[in-house]
């Protein structure tokens, strides 16, 4: 009896048919059928094994065997199929270990790296995520995606976000409709829910639809103008407390009723309520403070509940600061105090949602405008927080909207994603609409690869059309799946425009498919030795957005879908495309001698420039992109004292029409005694070195950068040069 | 001749709104905890040159935005400096004659009123705000606006009257 050793070190017996079988397999593949000969050959080959001798051989001593005895007849060509089979096998056996290794690395965490700053990659479900994202993304590289699109993505050419979500189908992000969501309730799986009655209850529900809708995508969510939506609710809140008052507070009573019904579209200061002064008094007091502990409540929500394997918070955005009814200001003011006041007991930075105030000319732009003291609230919560940022209402590329209609105005999420004009029907409306998936090309390889002015211009061109392929097989893909996989999404039409009977696509067509783009900077000192702080680095900068905002224009016509300009935020990417691009090409000077690769269209980190003057350049690029973008300027910590300076940048921002913009200033805690503010090491207070160290990634803010940041990031971070520091 | 330490063209830390701020050099206080202690020397720094007033009347308007402009140390009204202050407030003022123009000094306002300097009497009826005082450690308190010590004061010049501010 001959004993054989498999692969996983067992002895087992040796079995004839399995070696009979193999060498059939090779020659049906060959000849299509099996023939005497074969079959004759097959078991004489078995045989000399079975009987050659009595060591224990190994699987692949057999395997030799089986080779030796092959290559010794005639049949070479079946040799040849048997070895190729065998190679192939061994290939993918080494896929398996390879990939079964680094899931286990995930699983166990032991090599975190911080890909994306809000995932915890150390918890449970942080584990589980990254384990599956390993499998995911392999899967769609290998099985599901182009060869076009698998090659562009492995030379570092056009990089695919979010490819472990590939595979499921699901699409980016969403601006939630709450004005709808709130107004009429919606059903989950379990529920259903019914329509908000109070502002306490509407915050509430802006918390768990956030939550709702994140799990239905891959990407963030936000509110577009969440001041108007909330007048109803503060309205309804204010006829309760106001009956509350006629009841207990007003001493005469004679007076009139109003249905419930009537409350959400009476103003909280109609001559109504007025008539009962102390009951009057009484419900705006009450108002004020159910707002407030409303907005308290949200901010907690929105930092606490954990969502997606991965355990991390919704990326949440609320943009608000053009409503200019009382109620509407309650809300504003209470935002933006629970923003300065912070949460949990050291009344730290709040990390969501990532506020951002709309800056409207007329409405709140300078003083005698009806918020301009909103504005300078926001700008107080800005110096102390980071938070909110600034979206200008008055941006041209958001021309066509309806100074009507709040869901229009400039909005964006807080990474900086915008929804563009909708070429099918939506026209500027942000609500129910989202980003569906973008990919971003990687500048400085094609530079490099084209090595000239004129065949980068070539080769981007032609990769500018690649890109659109690729978001066009993905947009398909993402339109194949069945509305089951998101029905809260489509069933609650949060996102906006679904017809069963055409399918998803009917919704998915008025979202944006976008072009991003990473390192000009480099990409430029590649190709004329000068970044676009010089005149020619500029004039070559606004020609490559200019073939970038022309074929997406085309695109858009021609697919009837709303390709656009996305200036990527990159948080892994930057470093990871920056790690392959030295491994191809080097460390060269000004390129790639650091650890990250400039974002997007940006000014390099490092720049010692003003604040005014990386304005004035970077407002010159803006313009071309309609999908998203973000201006930041690094100030130091002490213009919370200077918020007279504050308002000068920002006002010079939006003057500048750049669409959305953002102030960095150090925001560093001490979690001893709660001190915030710029820490050199340790706290002015009370001396501690345990300090929180908070920073901007993206649009966003994640918690302690130098834990949390992926390694190119916080070198990023450490190169920031402060703008308003000695020139 | 008089030297300076540096110039800030956009300043959001000293002075109100975005400022260009001029950093004199040498001081006799010599406080100790002073954030500035690069400009105790009064042979350090850069020599002033008259061209030197016009670069920062350049700088207030970059941008084509207006700037205010803040004058700091070192001391601007030690003896060795109080012509070269004088020299570039006087040409900033007549610049900017709407510009807020904010002045440091370690000397406590009492004691300025005992000297009689014709160009201190000048700098002191052109500037909108006088910040003074030495820096006392003990007094430190890092809440202050435009101030490093809780002995120092705003004051902010209503026509002849000088009114402390918070």
């Amino acid at each position: 009896m001959r004993y054989i050793k498999k692969r996983d070190g067992r002895i087992v017996e040796f079995n004839k048919n399995k070696i009979v079988n193999a060498i059939l397999r090779a020659f049906q593949q060959v000849d299509g059928d099996i023939s005497t000969y074969a079959i004759d050959k097959a078991n004489n080959i078995a045989t000399f094994i079975e009987t050659e001798n009595d060591k224990i051989l190994s699987v692949e001593e057999i395997q030799d065997l089986v080779e030796n005895g092959l290559m010794s007849t005639k049949r070479k060509d079946v040799a040849r199929a048997y070895i190729r089979y065998r190679q192939d096998r061994s290939r993918e056996r080494e896929w398996n270990t390879k990939m079964m290794d680094r899931i286990a690395i995930k699983l166990a965490a032991s090599d975190v790296q911080n890909q994306n700053a809000n995932v915890d990659e150390y918890s449970f479900g942080g584990r589980r995520g990254e384990a599956d994202s390993v499998l995911f993304k392999e899967y769609a590289l290998d099985n599901l995606i182009s060869k076009m699109a698998r090659n562009n993505h492995l030379n570092n050419e056009i990089y695919i976000h979010d490819l472990d979500a590939y595979i499921l189908g699901m699409h980016n992000c969403l601006t939630v409709p709450f004005d709808d969501l709130l107004a009429n309730g919606f059903n989950t799986r379990q529920t259903d829910v019914r329509p908000a009655n109070s502002i306490n209850t509407a915050f509430q529900l802006v918390a768990v639809l956030f939550q709702l809708q994140s799990l239905q995508q891959f990407g963030g969510v936000s509110a577009s103008h969440l001041d108007w939506t909330m007048v109803p609710y503060v309205r309804k809140s204010f006829y309760k407390h106001f009956m509350d008052g006629l009841q207990w507070v007003e001493t005469k009573n004679t007076y009139m009723n109003m249905p419930a019904e009537d409350a959400a579209s009476v103003s909280i200061n109609d001559e109504f309520y007025r008539r009962a002064p102390k009951a009057y008094n009484y419900a705006m007091a009450m108002t004020e403070k159910e707002t407030r502990q409303a907005v308290e409540g949200m901010y907690h929500n929105l930092n606490t509940l954990q969502s997606r394997s991965g355990n991390q918070l919704p990326f949440t955005s609320i943009n608000y600061g053009t409503c200019t009814l009382p109620e509407g200001r309650m809300i504003i003011k209470a935002l933006l105090e629970g923003s300065i006041k912070g949460v949990g007991k050291l009344h730290k930075t709040a990390i969501f949602p990532c506020g951002i105030f709309q800056y409207m000319k007329g409405v709140n732009d300078k003083p005698g405008t009806p918020n301009y003291d909103m504005y300078r609230l926001a700008l107080e919560s800005t110096a102390k927080r980071l938070y909110p940022n600034y979206a200008n209402v008055d941006w041209s590329g958001n021309a066509g909207y309806d100074v009507n209609d709040p869901a229009t105005y400039f909005s964006t999420m807080g990474c900086r994603t915008a929804n563009g004009y909708d070429i099918n029907g939506f026209g500027q409306l942000k609500d129910g609409r989202g980003n569906i998936c973008p990919v971003t090309i990687i500048l400085p390889t094609l530079a490099m690869e084209a090595g000239n002015v004129e065949d980068f211009m070539l080769l981007l061109d032609e990769k500018i059309h690649e890109a659109k392929d690729m978001l066009l097989e993905r947009f398909e893909y993402i339109c194949s799946q069945s509305p089951s996989s998101a029905k809260f999404m489509y069933e609650n039409g949060t996102m906006k425009g679904y017809i069963p009977e055409e399918g998803i696509r009917s919704a998915l067509k008025h979202g944006t498919i976008v072009i991003g783009q990473l390192g000009l900077a480099e990409c430029l000192q590649i190709l004329v030795g000068c970044d676009h702080t010089t005149e020619e680095g500029m004039k070559l900068a606004k020609r490559i957005e200019q073939l970038f905002k022309d074929r997406c224009a085309e695109f858009k016509q021609t697919y009837k879908l709303n390709f656009g300009v996305y200036y990527t935020p990159a948080e892994n990417l930057c470093y990871t495309a920056m790690k392959k691009f030295k491994e191809d090409f080097g460390e060269l000077p000004n390129i790639s001698d650091r650890d990250y690769f400039t974002n997007s269209m940006h000014v390099p980190v490092w720049k010692e420039i003003s604040p005014f003057d990386k304005i004035d350049i970077e407002s010159q690029l803006t313009g071309y992109s309609s999908a998203g973008c973000i201006t930041y300027v690094e100030l130091e910590g002490a213009v919370l004292k200077n918020l007279d300076a504050l308002e000068q940048i920002v006002t010079y921002a939006m003057n500048k029409d750049v669409p959305y913009f953002a102030i960095n200033v150090p925001n560093d805690t001490c979690l001893e005694c709660g001190w915030t503010g710029e820490i050199e090491n340790e706290c002015p207070e009370c001396g501690s070195t345990n300090i929180q160290r908070l920073r901007r990634v993206t649009g966003y803010l994640t918690g302690n950068y130098t834990t949390a940041f992926n390694y190119g990031k916080q070198k990023e971070v450490e190169d920031r040069f402060k703008h308003s520091k000695k020139l | 001749m008089s030297r300076y330490s540096a110039i800030i063209p956009n300043d959001v830390v000293n002075g109100r709104g975005v400022c260009v701020s001029f950093f004199v050099q040498g001081c006799p206080h010599r406080c100790p905890g002073c954030f500035n202690e690069e400009t105790w020397d009064f042979t350090g720094g850069i020599p002033y040159t008259p061209d030197v007033k016009w670069e920062i009347i350049k700088l207030i308007s970059a941008n084509n935005i207006t700037r205010n402009f803040s004058v700091l140390g070192g001391e601007p009204l030690a003896p060795q400096n109080i012509d070269m202050t004088w020299e570039v407030i006087d040409a900033v003022r007549h610049a900017y004659p709407h510009i807020e123009i904010t002045l440091w000094t370690g000397y406590t306002y009492e004691e300025l009123t005992q000297r009689s300097n014709e160009n201190l009497l000048h700098i002191l009826n052109t500037i909108d705000v006088l910040v003074d005082g030495p820096f006392i450690e003990e007094e430190k308190d890092l809440s202050l606006r435009l101030r490093g010590s809780r002995n120092q004061h705003i004051r902010v010049r209503e026509h002849n009257y000088w009114e402390i501010q918070e």
